[in-house]
């Protein structure tokens, strides 16, 4: 019979993994106007893929690509919607330069705020909630990170001989979901969190 | 619901049973008909094992067991081989794989691997050597999809639902996968009774599915002491990440990288969507 014992070996570096998607970046030269787009899940860290700042004198705000056919990405797929209705809200803002006359003027500074939510818990007491972290830049989502809060465990829980740490890092294949070992089904504490920061940005 | 997919090379179908997916994959160079009647064979013994040990049918075996309508002598020997199956792993485990862990008799854990063993062994009979499997996540595989390659497994991303952290390659593997990310803390610590959340998603990979899985199970039922008991059993690999966020592999855990997979499977090209960052 294999007794399992916790052999404290040294301390690991806690690598708390952060799942960190950006929903756009604001533009350089456009604070006002941010380009609501889905993020890429290939990008991991914040690294916005494919968004568009919003050309000062060219097209509507639905001129910024889509959700850029990337179903299934669970931290895109609960706010894209509410995200997304609320990008037209800046325009009418930068349409009206003070000065009139039509010229391309410097939109205004962005006014932007940083709101967390967290929801449901993702394991009993002693683990931790998943705190998501939404930025709002004129009543649109600019940026969104997530944080898994540290537990209450030791921090020095068994760096193991017989294993290698790793960071675990996220790859997007082009494999078939039914080839995964593992689940299909996307986090709801994730959502749960996410879903609160929205409600609360009142967006 | 059936889905026949003819795009990929072999025969590949998937469906809807024990409340989860069961996908099939037949890469052997067999007539069409063949692939199709062994596919249905495959999809015939998974609906027939949910209806004999479905803790959730009340008409199940594996209930009527429990409710002490029928005694264990006069259950099938299937039934009574899995029963004796956990029973040993229950020893082995130190009670942490424990078909009562909630209160209820529930050999889910055992059952879902064990059938997919059972039917990957009856495809290899009956002539389909080349064969993936996925039960619910809990994967076989025999052969390869094509002649000189591997299988490449994608483990799940523990929080994210679209991508993988691991790709688990070769040729005969069983891959299980216990996570807490699908359907929240549903491993129970028959110790204390209470949910096992120190553990975010547990692999084990071996080269039985049954057992591959129960210990996974197992290992997710210890918590935080399963990194070293899953890092010490013997002929098996694991790959661990802990709930906040850190991940442990076994050295010779059979993997490819990342940027290297060729998806052979898909039928796609090797170059379109294979990202590493």
């Amino acid at each position: 019979m294999r007794r399992a014992t916790a052999a404290a070996l040294g301390t690991l570096i806690g690598t708390a993994l952060l799942v960190t998607t950006k929903y756009a970046a604001p533009s350089a030269n456009s604070g006002a106007g941010t380009a609501i787009t889905a993020g890429d899940p290939v990008a991991v860290d914040g690294v916005a893929v494919g968004s568009t700042p919003l050309g000062a004198s060219s097209g509507p705000a639905a001129a910024a690509p889509g959700p850029s056919g990337t179903p299934g990405a669970p931290a895109a797929a609960a706010p894209t919607g509410a995200a997304r209705t609320t990008a037209a809200a800046p325009q009418p803002a930068r349409t009206t330069p003070a000065g009139g006359g039509g010229a391309t003027t410097a939109a205004p500074p962005p006014s932007c705020s940083t709101v967390s939510g967290s929801g449901q818990r993702v394991a009993s007491p002693g683990t931790g909630t998943v705190t998501v972290t939404i930025k709002v830049c004129n009543g649109a989502i600019s940026s969104a990170t997530s944080t898994l809060s540290q537990s209450n465990w030791s921090a020095n829980t068994a760096a193991l001989p017989a294993l290698n740490s790793l960071t675990p890092q996220y790859y997007k294949t082009n494999i078939s979901a039914i080839h995964y070992s593992g689940a299909t089904l996307t986090s709801n504490a994730y959502q749960s969190s996410l879903r609160s920061a929205i409600s609360k940005a009142g967006i | 619901m059936t889905v026949d997919t003819g795009s990929h090379h072999g025969l590949l179908r998937h469906e809807d049973i024990m409340g989860t997916m069961i996908a099939v994959h037949l890469t052997d160079p067999l007539p069409p008909g063949t692939l199709s009647r062994l596919a249905d064979e495959v999809f015939d013994w998974m609906r027939e094992v949910d209806r004999r040990f479905s803790t959730y049918k009340p008409d199940s075996e594996v209930c009527r067991l429990d409710r002490g309508e029928v005694e264990l002598a006069g259950c099938s020997p299937d039934l009574r081989t899995v029963l004796d199956a956990c029973a040993e792993l229950w020893q082995e485990t130190d009670g942490y794989f424990d078909v009562y862990a909630t209160g209820r008799l529930d050999p889910s854990g055992y059952v879902k691997g064990w059938a997919a063993e059972v039917v990957s062994a009856r495809l290899a009979e009956a002539g389909s050597v080349n064969h993936f499997i996925n039960a619910g996540g809990d994967i076989r595989t025999r052969g390869a999809p094509a002649p000189g390659q591997r299988w490449h497994i994608p483990i799940r991303h523990p929080w994210r639902g679209d991508g993988a952290y691991l790709m688990v390659a070769g040729n005969d593997l069983a891959v299980a996968t216990s996570g807490t990310y699908e359907r929240g803390l549903h491993v129970i610590n028959p110790r204390d009774g209470t949910p096992a959340a120190a553990l975010r998603s547990v692999t084990v990979v071996g080269a039985d599915l049954a057992l591959a899985d129960a210990y996974a199970t197992a290992g997710m039922a210890m918590g935080l002491r399963g990194l070293d008991w899953l890092a010490r059993l013997p002929g098996h690999q694991v790959a661990v990440v802990t709930e906040d966020g850190r991940g442990f592999v076994s050295p010779d855990l059979p993997q490819a990288a990342m940027d290297s997979v060729v998806p052979a499977q898909t039928g796609r090209s090797p170059s379109v969507g294979v990202h590493a960052h």
